[in-house]
């Protein structure tokens, strides 16, 4: 087992991990961030998006050693005393949900696009959120409620 | 353990590494009895050991090897560290500017997920058939720098592989890229025909020339996906040498990728389909090289 220090949503834990065992199982398993889905098991279909430093990726496919000293992001981290993060509130404005399942890692990846470009026009967007399956809506409210957060962005935005 | 989808996506247990240095990492791969896999960005590595393609007995991680990111860009040349992901790829100025083909590339490569993990050296490593930034490299005729026990030494990246997965490394480790100077009347491209933007390719392909007066004097071809390895396409390429090109020309001389290709039939694509839009996907690119030229 191997020692390693990692910042999920703004706290830090210091868990032991076996070198086998992935990003997303140590969220779930170890540490109880449950809020962290888990999908196909091999980086093809977003669902356990989150964010590293930033930065969407699969954690199903992220040695968890490898986020030693890393700051994690979950869908847990958006929302703010109780308020939600715009991205949130726009994706149950628009119906962007259906069984909810991509949703967590479908916000997380809208939110990395948006802090990095708050311009984002649709054709970004769409391409941007590539990595993130969803079985249920077809994309079209999804990408609605992204660009209806862009335009309040990036007075909501929160710093992270 | 129950033989449930989740228990055989996990991983199997293996020994793991992370040496300090390149020459600490490379005593490991040479004196181990297991078999030893080199992890850089695992995006590709973790997935095959989930579904026990493969099954490394040590796995070696890159992660704190230091110096191994950086692109640098002299005079003469411009170096790419093996460990630089494919998205700082996409946001390199100076490989917008010098090698719009690989920029191309990496904007099309996987999902931004698996951009922001994985690596040009692991892509290259992997020397899959149809790997992204394989025919980008080969057509600016990329030359790789690869250590091991005895040294150091450099191969172009056409030479290095040999086959599906395969290549010339021997208990060794790639540590970088090199792509020549270029003037500043050569250009480059990208095409790949895929089903959606994050699948593997159907078909990939790069082109790079450059322009004399109102001639193009050296083009370079570079077809992916339809052999067992990214091929250069020399028939086609001495067609077009020392000619301006034009529509039509490029029409007649695509004519000759079939020369070159030996594609095959699997779950991306049929070997007829392949035949047949390669020529459109190599005409293409090759116009669009030529037209930022213009």
């Amino acid at each position: 087992m191997i020692s390693i220090n990692i910042t999920i949503n703004g706290r830090s834990y210091e868990t032991a991990v076996a070198p086998h065992q992935t990003l997303v199982e140590v969220l779930r398993n170890n540490l109880g961030h449950i809020e962290v889905k888990s999908g196909c098991g091999e980086g093809e279909c977003g669902a356990c998006t989150v964010l590293l430093d930033g930065h969407p990726v699969s954690s199903c496919i992220v040695p968890a050693i490898k986020a030693d000293g890393k700051e994690v992001i979950t869908i847990k981290g958006l929302s703010e005393n109780g308020e939600l993060h715009v991205l949130q509130q726009k994706f149950i404005e628009h119906d962007a949900v259906q069984c909810g399942y991509c949703t967590p890692g479908m916000i997380l990846s809208a939110k990395a696009i948006l802090d990095e470009n708050p311009q984002a026009d649709e054709a970004e967007i769409r391409r941007k959120l590539s990595g993130n399956i969803c079985r249920c809506t077809g994309y079209q409210q999804i990408v609605n409620a992204v660009l209806s957060a862009a335009d309040e962005y990036p007075r909501h935005s929160k710093i992270t | 353990m129950n033989a449930s989808p989740s228990t055989t996506k996990r991983l199997n247990d293996f020994k793991y590494l992370s040496p300090g240095s390149l020459t600490e990492a490379v005593d490991i791969l040479n004196q181990s009895e297991k078999q030893a896999v080199i992890m850089a960005g695992g995006t590709d590595v973790l997935v095959m050991t989930k579904a026990r393609v493969i099954t490394p007995g040590i796995l070696v991680s890159m992660i704190n090897i230091p110096g191994l990111s950086d692109i640098l860009e002299s005079d003469q040349e411009i170096r790419i560290g093996a460990l630089t992901v494919v998205a700082d790829l996409l946001k390199s100025k100076q490989i917008q500017e010098k090698c719009s083909a690989l920029a191309e590339a990496a904007r099309e490569f996987a999902t931004p997920h698996v951009r922001n993990m994985a690596t040009i050296g692991g892509n290259i490593c992997r020397s899959s058939p149809g790997g992204d930034l394989l025919p980008p490299l080969m057509a600016m005729d990329a030359r790789l720098t690869i250590v091991g026990p005895d040294g150091e030494r450099i191969q172009p990246i056409g030479d290095f592989i040999t086959g599906p997965g395969l290549n010339t490394l021997d208990r060794e480790i790639l540590t970088g890229i090199t792509l020549p100077h270029t003037s500043n009347q050569s250009s480059s491209a990208f095409g790949k025909i895929t089903r959606n933007t994050s699948d593997l390719a159907k078909i990939n392909c790069a082109v790079f020339l450059e322009k004399t007066g109102v001639d193009c004097s050296i083009i370079r071809i570079v077809l992916g996906a339809v052999a067992d390895r990214p091929v250069r396409l020399p028939g086609v390429e001495q067609a077009l040498e020392g000619k301006a090109l034009t529509p039509a020309l490029i029409e007649s001389a695509v004519v000759r990728t079939d020369d070159h290709i030996a594609p095959i039939t699997d779950a991306r694509s049929t070997a007829d389909y392949r035949r047949k839009v390669s020529r459109v996907l190599t005409s293409r690119t090759i116009l669009k090289a030529w037209e930022t030229l213009n």
